[in-house]
């Protein structure tokens, strides 16, 4: 067999066992491993030695430490309270517009993706303290799960972000970079969404009537609240790219700020330590067990070659770059329907990337393309959290909102679907869009 | 690919015996103390931090003592998440089928994760041992290397637990609960 042909059969082998309900990260074990001792020609001995060290080489690896830091920070930030006062924050300035208090809900997940790289918590946490708000002031049930489902995305669209982490350490690529290139698509997808309340409530003034105005002195109160989030994410953004904290150290930087934010703010005690442990371990085992399966399919695809091969055929094949490009974020579209954000970078990056570093793109050079591919994947794999059938961030919200039926809340989401679309667009065209404040602003 | 969220916990010994009961207590209490290391390596790191910021005296070896605590405390999250249904798997296809069904599915699963425990456990213990003949050690604190490694395996011995234990609770449950 070819190099393509083993990887093909890799992949396939693997799907079969996804379907199957085995873990992703176990599936990709076993692939990796059969491969490994195909392509050798069953050499055993080769295979149980590079094991032996498969572990503690990844779970080591003081890049990498950052996943499980950041996850602490945002367990601590969810105890901390700081998700009620940014929603209260946001809606000090705007809850008295017309679907105001469903833009406040966006602006507060923003807020509180600047502090948790996890969208799936974003969407949870903020779901708890905005869904009883909305249809206290009467909003659509759609557009109130709508908004939070989409809403929940932007946990991992603004940095610090855990899949930009995982594409940072499989592509060698500056995660201070990635996170400073993702901080202008993150407000544009923020500001989008709002965009979209705002048509919605336009065309339908029903759907989110306008709360209560609001007067000065209540939001200097407010603002007051919320200045340690702005605090702690300067932090962490600023002190990674300007180059005086190492990612690690600003996600420890963060991690404690958050930290001392929930036991003053928030009056976490013990047993708020000891939950934010636990959900740290279990948030921090689900990501690393599918990066040690990735590390093992990894190896074998790199001895197959078949990423390589597969590079050159598309190079030599003459098919327009933009094109191939399309492509690529068409299949993570149809990926999300049925995988998570972090297997789908782990899964497809070492394939995809190869790919798009050989291709040329308006003559970029090598890390802009780098980084703005970065970017792209970032943003759909984002989408497939909230598309369905199985968008994850969807599942959440409309279980916390019991009287509101799934197919009222996925018709809510296909607004923001259609602003995640025309954002992507503008973000595959304009790469400057990404990669102007990492010019701006040169290490 | 349901990821079971951080902030809402996986149901949790759902019909357990009494060792799967023991097993998801132990399980739970290692992954809180891996947790708690970690807030120990925050501490850390923050007092390295400011050490270096102000006085020019970091913590001696803070990088290498940040590596090797987080190595092993992340390998005591494992058996946790695994016996907490708090694997990534695609459900997608599966849905629809027979409880009964997917729970045999599901043990094969598990089995898997038995096997993949127990190959990990096996390898790093053997990879511990080669580094403790080579006597490789830290570069500032001259820790032994070996003992971060050698301290993984009880993680992964426990994931394989875990894995077995599961496999056995998913076939019993698709035997009769669920018949």
């Amino acid at each position: 067999m070819t190099g393509i042909e083993t990887g093909f059969a890799i992949f396939g082998v693997m799907l079969v066992l996804m379907v199957g309900r085995v873990p992703i990260g176990i599936a990709m074990f076993i692939v990796g491993f059969g491969g490994y001792l195909h392509l050798t020609g069953g050499n055993v001995a080769a295979l149980l030695n590079s094991l032996k060290n498969l572990a503690y080489a990844r779970l080591s690896n003081y890049d990498l430490v950052v996943i499980p830091l950041f996850l602490l920070m945002g367990q601590f930030a969810t105890h901390g309270g700081l998700s009620k006062a940014l929603f209260r924050f946001v809606g000090a300035f705007i809850g008295h517009r017309k679907g105001g208090i469903a833009m406040a809900a966006i602006g507060a997940c923003a807020g509180f993706g600047a502090i948790c790289g996890s969208s799936v918590a974003t969407a949870a946490t903020m779901g708890q303290v905005a869904l009883p708000e909305l249809r206290r002031f009467g909003y659509s049930g759609s557009l109130a799960t709508g908004t939070l489902a989409a809403g929940g995305t932007l946990g991992i669209m603004i940095p610090p972000s855990v899949p930009l982490v995982i594409y940072a350490i499989l592509t060698q690529e500056s995660i201070g970079k990635l996170f400073m290139a993702a901080v202008v698509p993150g407000v544009i997808a923020m500001l989008g969404y709002m965009l979209v309340v705002k048509i919605i409530v336009t065309l339908k003034p029903g759907a989110g009537p306008a709360g209560p105005r609001v007067g000065w002195p209540e939001r200097l109160r407010c603002l007051l609240q919320v200045l340690p989030v702005l605090l702690v994410f300067l932090v962490v953004i600023v002190g990674i790219y300007g180059g005086w904290a190492n990612p690690t150290e600003a996600a420890a930087i963060g991690a404690a700020a958050c930290g001392a934010i929930a036991i003053i703010g928030g009056g976490m005690r013990g047993k708020g330590l000891i939950d934010s442990a636990l959900g740290t371990a279990q948030a921090t085992a689900m990501i690393y067990l599918v990066l040690l399966g990735a590390d093992m399919m990894n190896t074998t695809l790199a001895i197959s070659q078949m990423p390589a091969e597969l590079a050159n055929w598309v190079k030599a094949s003459g098919l327009s770059p933009l094109l191939v490009m399309a492509m690529i974020l068409l299949i993570y579209i149809f990926l999300g329907c049925v995988m998570d954000a972090l297997a789908m970078i782990l899964l497809t990056i070492p394939i995809f990337y190869p790919m798009v570093m050989a291709l040329d793109f308006w003559g970029m050079s090598a890390s802009d393309k780098s980084i703005w591919f970065g970017i792209l994947a970032l943003m759909v794999v984002e989408i497939g959290l909230v598309h369905p059938p199985v968008g994850l961030n969807v599942y959440i919200i409309n279980r916390l909102a019991k009287d509101v039926p799934l197919t009222e809340t996925f018709k809510g989401v296909i607004p923001f679907l259609v602003s995640d679309a025309i954002r992507t667009t503008l973000l595959l065209f304009f790469p400057v869009i990404s990669l102007y404040l990492v010019h701006a602003f040169k290490q | 690919m349901h990821d079971a969220e951080p902030v809402e916990q996986a149901p949790q010994g759902d019909g357990f015996g009494a060792a799967g009961r023991f097993l998801l207590t132990v399980t739970k209490n290692v992954a809180i103390a891996g947790g708690l290391v970690f807030v120990g390596l925050v501490a850390m790191s923050i007092v390295s931090i400011v050490g270096r910021k102000l006085f020019a005296w970091p913590v001696p070896g803070d990088v290498e003592l940040l590596q090797m605590c987080a190595a092993f405390a992340s390998s005591a999250f494992f058996a946790y998440c695994h016996m907490a249904n708090g694997d990534v798997k695609v459900d997608f296809f599966t849905h629809n089928l027979a409880p009964r069904t997917v729970a045999r599915l599901d043990a094969i699963g598990s089995l898997l994760v038995g096997a993949f425990g127990t190959v990990l456990a096996w390898r790093t213990a053997v990879g511990a041992l080669a580094v403790h003949e080579v006597g490789e050690t830290s570069a500032v604190l001259a820790i032994p290397v070996w003992i971060a490694q050698a301290l993984m395996v009880p993680g992964f011995a426990l994931l394989a637990a875990a894995g077995f234990y599961m496999c056995a609770h998913r076939l019993h449950l698709s035997g009769r609960v669920l018949r």
